[in-house]
């Protein structure tokens, strides 16, 4: 047979045996070939799905969604110095944007300045801001009273890093109770986001959570105190019951927390932000998300008797994920990307941090950047899928999906309920089990093929013919200015200030009877270092200054 | 022979470990030896331990945009202590226009996302 006959042999092969898969994708639940009325009998439209807007919030938290307004079009920025991520924020504000979303680098999500003496990785993934001075270059052209800006670092710098930009607010004379914008602030994840500090001290990671959260209920009412994550978690190939199950878990030992301190949940679950994963696999994407808003709605009712509609309603921000993406011809996420965020709007997202198609391969370059904010334009204003709420709702195929994601999902939350809550199921080293497990599966599906992704384990062309992409390079330079202005910042600051504001900041830390926010604010203003501060508290808490044990507190604490 | 020895490490600040992990997981199932060091290591731990521990194979994990650093420390550390003859592997986000200088450094093999354990496998027990 000629190399030719045998090609379009090929073709006729394909045609003959390409069928559809017989499993909701990752779900793995096998679905039947078509849904009919009978197989949501069980739905009870008010009871079950309220209009938007309604009790419990399945079909949207806003009686007219996008009409009302659309999500929030955010892109993930943060390289180089404050300056450099300035300026990609500037261009893609040109470009688009309606938030901003901004990230810190490795030394910053350690708590650790840039001029420890084992630093790395400055500059090259996120920006740092070691002390208020790079948070002021970085902040200097925004409008913070009228743009909301979105922070996504964990507890503990979490709490520096929100002091830094309250702290450029209340220079700049601005009222904080009209600020808007999100901390991440949510610890309990650190372990598996793989940026977290390398070390684990729940006591004070959670006395900060807490105190941040706290800050917020009374200051700063329009401000997201923390954002509970399930998008690291779906990085460990979960499905979205074994994600949902997680995090709401994770969110509950958190309200728990505030709860303790005597706060009210109906001014306690508002408050409640989550961050998740949007992956391709569209319908079940959707029905997850639709059933994480009725489940959080009864959780907040039934479990914690809240009276508030308010409380109930479940808000969220996804990115498209990271782990659908593949280095091989790099275009093609293009595709996955529009499916993710397709998936968000029609599960009524309320804002999306977009994803540039070279994340496999580099940090977005001027172009990708551009074209992954253009992915969620287009499905904006250009395809029409955002000017019904809920437009999947009475899908059969989608509310069965809803109803066992629901099911799944509460199943998952008595498991870890019954490994002691989600601290315990850490402490154990159970959960870090279970994710391994799901990445071995993973792994085996795509080897066997089992999994498709096209152009990787299957179709997938020699490497030579694959374009290879643009890479966005850092300057060199870069490490050297951020250090440059550390050692200014230190050298010109009034060090007596600094030392009487730490010392404070150690002697309440050490009590832990009031909230700490104040006292970092105080810290953050008089220059004191992220390291600094930092080391302070974890002194105070009976920890090493320094979480990589080479520096020494230069303080002297009583 | 007995069974392949493969060291499995990250170095420096660089947290990405689900990769690495998920590896040593199925390389162990699948009967190799894995001496696996995880986070947060120097590159002279790294090192030490596959000199101590007479790997047949380094595979290193980087996913923090600083490979080039990683890599050079890496293999000049192995050149210092004479044992430059320990093949390296690099697993990571890695763009392809720079494998061909990583290569010409001494890197044996880079493997991206989407790489298969077979692939992987061949090459611990080849190099």
């Amino acid at each position: 047979m000629s190399r030719s006959e045998s090609v379009f042999k090929d073709v006729e092969q394909r045609y003959k045996e390409q069928k559809a898969r017989d499993v909701a994708s990752k779900l793995g639940l096998p679905v039947k070939e078509v849904y009919g009325p009978h197989d949501i009998d069980f739905l009870d439209y008010r009871q079950d799905s309220g209009d938007p807007g309604e009790y419990p919030f399945t079909r949207g938290i806003h009686p007219n969604m996008y009409r009302g307004r659309l999500w929030t079009m955010r892109e993930l920025v943060g390289f180089g110095t404050p300056a450099d991520t300035a300026r990609r924020i500037k261009e893609l504000a040109r470009e688009g944007l309606t938030g901003l979303d901004i990230s810190s680098d490795t030394c910053t999500y350690f708590g650790l300045d840039t001029d420890h003496p084992l630093a790395e990785g400055i500059t090259y993934r996120g920006v740092a801001t070691s002390t208020l001075k790079d948070m002021e270059v970085l902040l200097e052209d925004i409008p913070l009273q009228d743009v909301s800006v979105v922070f996504p670092i964990s507890t503990p710098p979490a709490a520096i890093v929100f002091a830094q930009y309250v702290t450029v607010a209340q220079k700049r004379g601005l009222d904080i109770s009209k600020l808007r914008g999100t901390i991440q602030n949510e610890p309990l994840k650190g372990r598996y986001s793989t940026f977290g500090p390398p070390t684990e001290h729940f006591d004070l990671d959670m006395k900060l959570a807490g105190d941040v959260i706290e800050y917020c209920i009374k200051y700063m009412p329009l401000w997201n105190p923390i954002n509970v994550q399930g998008a690291c978690f779906s990085t460990y190939y979960l499905t979205e019951p074994e994600t949902l199950g997680i995090v709401f878990s994770i969110a509950m030992v958190h309200i728990n927390e505030a709860l303790r301190r005597g706060l009210d949940i109906d001014s306690v679950a508002p408050r409640f932000a989550f961050f998740m994963s949007s992956h391709l696999n569209l319908f079940e994407q959707v029905a997850s998300f639709r059933a994480a808003r009725r489940i959080w709605a009864k959780i907040i009712k039934e479990r914690y008797k809240a009276k508030s509609a308010r409380s109930c309603m479940w808000r969220f921000s996804v990115m498209g994920a990271g782990h659908d993406l593949y280095p091989q011809e790099v275009t093609n996420n293009i595709v996955r990307i529009t499916l993710q965020t397709l998936a968000a709007v029609m599960g009524g997202v309320q804002s999306i941090q977009g994803v540039a198609h070279d994340e496999p391969v580099s940090l977005p370059t001027r172009k990708s950047h551009r074209t992954a904010l253009r992915i969620q334009q287009i499905v904006a204003f250009e395809s029409g899928v955002a000017t019904v709420a809920d437009p999947l709702g009475g899908s059969y195929y989608v509310e069965y999906l809803t109803r066992r994601t629901e099911e799944m999902t509460f199943k998952m939350i008595k498991q870890i309920e019954e490994k002691g809550g989600i601290l315990g199921a850490i402490e154990s080293g159970w959960l870090d089990g279970y994710l391994e497990e799901s990445c071995i599966r993973h792994q085996q599906k795509l080897d066997s093929g089992e999994e498709p992704v096209v152009g990787v384990n299957q179709l997938r062309i020699p490497e030579e013919n694959d374009e290879v992409p643009e890479v966005h390079r850092i300057s060199e330079y870069a490490p050297l200015e951020e250090l440059d202005r550390l050692r200014e910042t230190k050298a010109s600051r009034n060090y007596e200030k600094v030392k009487e504001a730490v010392d404070i900041l150690y002697r309440k830390a050490k009590e832990r009877k009031e909230n700490l926010i104040p006292f970092i604010l105080e810290a953050v203003k008089a220059y004191a270092t992220t390291g600094e501060i930092f080391g302070t508290i974890q002194m105070a808490f009976g920890y090493d200054y320094d979480c990589l044990k080479v520096l020494k507190s230069p303080f002297q604490f009583a | 022979m007995g069974k392949r020895r493969v060291l499995l490490a990250k170095i420096g600040w660089d947290g990405h470990d689900i990769g690495i992990r998920t590896i040593a997981r199925m390389l162990r199932d699948m009967g190799l030896e894995v001496i696996y060091l995880g986070l947060y290591n120097t590159a002279e731990m790294v090192v030490t331990a596959a000199i101590q521990e007479d790997v047949d194979v380094i595979g290193l994990s980087i996913l923090s945009g600083d490979y080039f650093g990683v890599i050079r420390s890496v293999l000049e550390g192995l050149k210092q202590k004479g044992a430059e003859k320990i093949p390296v592997i690099v697993g990571g986000v890695i763009p392809r226009q720079d494998v061909p200088l990583l290569e010409r450094m001494g890197v044996k093999k880079i493997f991206r996302q989407g790489a298969s354990l077979p692939s992987i496998l061949e090459a611990i027990n080849t190099l």
